[in-house]
């Protein structure tokens, strides 16, 4: 699904959480969401998932009523199960207590396609959705006895199981391990699918997303692929640290190497 | 647009699927199908309707029970013994069948409350919505008014929930843990306001007969009070079970479910107000029936699992037969006097919850 945010803005208690962002993030690859704490990463995820109603611009998604690949249509303007059908959101990962089988969290992935009558229109989907997530064996487990990283790839497989043709993660390898969290991108990576993942770890956005968009303060602070986005100077800039960027000897891409809190004394601005 | 589910090659999806299988006979818990569980349902509660209209003070036999109900509903002539059939048709059908859609519709209402607040301890009491039926009740029961009863029962209920949900939204968004805090407060309110109009204005009889009305008692119950708390049961059984995607989808809470494609405020306003509109209706004929809501949905979704498409009509039944059988205790244990049935609840409800929260210790409750 093609996606572009077209000067999105929204306002919280006031203040522009998330103000006039541009950016059109590459159709079927991943794009890591940058910045600091309360840069405006979560709003900006629920808006271009349509949860949200921007206050100043839209975010556009191909219509998926239309067999126009060019239409376009804002996503907070889809019907709700329409919506539900092509855009999944994945929430930063909430350890509730919640008493369901594993096959049960991702069979609510299956809601939007419901009938009337509560049966699926795709009653082999469940079993695919945790096939594709590597989920199978966890699917008698109870939700409580699972590890994080096991929520987080049963959370991936509920995600799949709506079909998406846009996934959006919010810092989806928080609390994982690091194998878990290479794997864990690796695996969206290779959806092909449009994907915007919010990602608190620098490297791991460098490794694995094909362009990043730093937020700061709510706004665009640079956009494109890591290497010419993750430089010293904007890392200064929007996390106020100071860093080399290196490049890693087998992969080519960037390394950013942490060196301290910068000099100067300036700090992000949120 | 390549797409998530063919992302995988086919290889991978068939090694899976015999892997599943296995899984599922080796360690699934024991789901029986909802057609046997209905089914079942079903049947031990005609039985449980048959029997328990048998008992009482009079003996009856099932037949003559039987006899006598095909006679009045034209299906065979009229061949029970005059007094035999007024004890049935007028006295303990009307109040058996009152207990059964009474307990069907609190058992649905607890669960509905449970999932719309993510919490397990919310039943219709916790929201206020018993309490501000019951300030309705007694009011118009203290001015002499009893015709009114329903529908002040009625709006008491819908008052207390916009209380609290508005007490609940008061300086911040309308979370679980908050709905239920404002709960309590609206019905420490609403039971102090109850408590001030019993003490101002009622006497001897009025207030003996309150009392038992406040801790539940179907000793009142006609045929007028099956038709309001069936057709509730009814009516709002249909719409929730209609919703019960929506339902399941609220498990992780609200973005969760927006993001599944439930308009998630539309939906919890909606079905309160349901749930209100039901509890209005049950405290109307049956009073403040206590645990029925709160235990029943637990108890029931360790067989039947959490989706609601399954667990509300079982719990449903099983709220009628419970509540059915509580009254029948309620009403012959201490011959001739009756017990409130809410005391026999609470004697049923507080031990089987015991037993829940051992059960759910480290898992669904810690």
């Amino acid at each position: 699904m093609e996606l572009s945010i077209a000067g999105v803005g929204t306002r919280l208690g006031g203040r522009w959480v998330v103000d006039g962002v541009d950016a059109t993030p590459p159709t079927g690859a991943l794009t890591g969401l940058l910045g600091p704490n309360g840069a405006g990463k979560t709003t900006l995820l629920r808006l271009v998932a349509g949860l949200l109603e921007p206050q100043a611009g839209a975010v556009l998604v191909s219509d998926p009523g239309s067999h126009d690949p060019a239409a376009a249509v804002p996503v907070h303007a889809l019907p709700r199960r329409v919506r539900a059908r092509h855009v999944a959101l994945l929430e930063q990962s909430s350890d509730a207590a919640v008493p369901l089988s594993v096959r049960e969290v991702v069979a609510l992935g299956r809601i939007p396609y419901r009938t009337l009558w509560g049966t699926d229109t795709d009653p082999g989907a469940v079993e695919r959705a945790l096939a594709a997530a590597s989920a199978t064996h966890l699917a008698d487990r109870a939700w409580s006895t699972l590890s994080g990283g096991e929520r987080q790839r049963v959370h991936i497989a509920r995600a799949l199981a709506q079909e998406p043709s846009l996934l959006l993660l919010d810092e989806p390898t928080n609390h994982l391990d690091v194998a878990a969290q290479l794997s864990m991108l690796a695996f969206v990576r290779d959806l092909r699918v449009t994907s915007v993942a919010a990602l608190h770890d620098l490297n791991l956005a460098a490794a694995f997303c094909e362009h990043v968009l730093v937020l700061s303060a709510g706004r665009l602070a640079a956009a494109g692929p890591p290497a010419e986005v993750l430089t010293p100077a904007l890392l200064r800039q929007v996390y106020g640290v100071d860093a080399d960027v290196l490049t890693h000897p087998r992969t080519g891409r960037p390394v950013i190497a942490l060196t301290g809190r910068s000099s100067d004394g300036s700090g992000p601005a949120g | 647009m390549p797409h998530p589910s063919a992302g995988p090659t086919g290889s991978v999806r068939r090694d899976a699927a015999p892997a599943v299988v296995g899984g599922a006979g080796a360690r699934a818990p024991l789901r029986p199908p909802l057609a046997v569980l209905v089914g079942t349902g079903l049947a031990v509660l005609v039985v449980t309707l048959l029997v328990a209209v048998t008992i009482g003070p009079a003996d009856l036999a099932v037949g003559e029970v039987v006899r006598s109900v095909l006679a009045h509903v034209g299906l065979r002539e009229a061949d029970v013994p005059r007094l035999h059939d007024a004890i049935v048709w007028d006295l303990r059908l009307p109040r058996v069948l009152t207990a059964a859609a009474v307990g069907a519709g609190l058992a649905v209402a607890g669960a509905v409350m449970q999932s719309l607040t993510r919490n397990p301890l919310a039943d219709p009491y916790l929201l206020g919505l018993s309490s501000g039926a019951s300030l309705g009740a007694v009011a118009v029961l203290v001015l002499g008014v009893g015709l009114l009863l329903p529908v002040a029962a009625f709006a008491g209920a819908l008052l207390a929930l916009v209380a609290t949900l508005a007490l609940a939204r008061t300086g911040g968004t309308l979370t679980p843990t908050r709905a239920v805090l404002a709960g309590l407060a609206v019905s420490q309110l609403a039971a102090a306001a109850t408590s001030f109009v019993i003490f101002w204005t009622a006497t001897g009889d009025s207030y003996r007969e309150i009392l038992s009305w406040l801790m539940g008692s179907l000793a009142g119950a006609t045929w007028s009070s099956v038709t309001i708390a069936a057709g509730a049961l009814v009516v709002v059984g249909t719409v929730v079970l209609l919703a019960a995607g929506r339902l399941d989808a609220f498990a992780f809470g609200d973005t969760a479910a927006a993001a599944l494609g439930v308009d998630v405020d539309r939906t919890r306003w909606a079905m309160m107000t349901l749930v209100a509109l039901l509890t209005g209706a049950m405290v109307a004929v049956s009073g403040a029936i206590g645990f029925v809501g709160l235990v029943l949905p637990h108890a029931v979704s360790v067989v039947t699992g959490p989706a609601h498409r399954r667990l509300l009509p079982v719990a449903g039944l099983a709220g009628a037969v419970l509540l059915v059988w509580a009254d029948t205790l309620a009403r012959t244990v201490f011959d001739p006097r009756e017990l409130p049935v809410g005391i026999v609840t609470a004697l049923i409800g507080v031990p089987v919850f015991a037993v829940l929260l051992r059960r759910g210790r480290g898992g669904t409750w810690s």
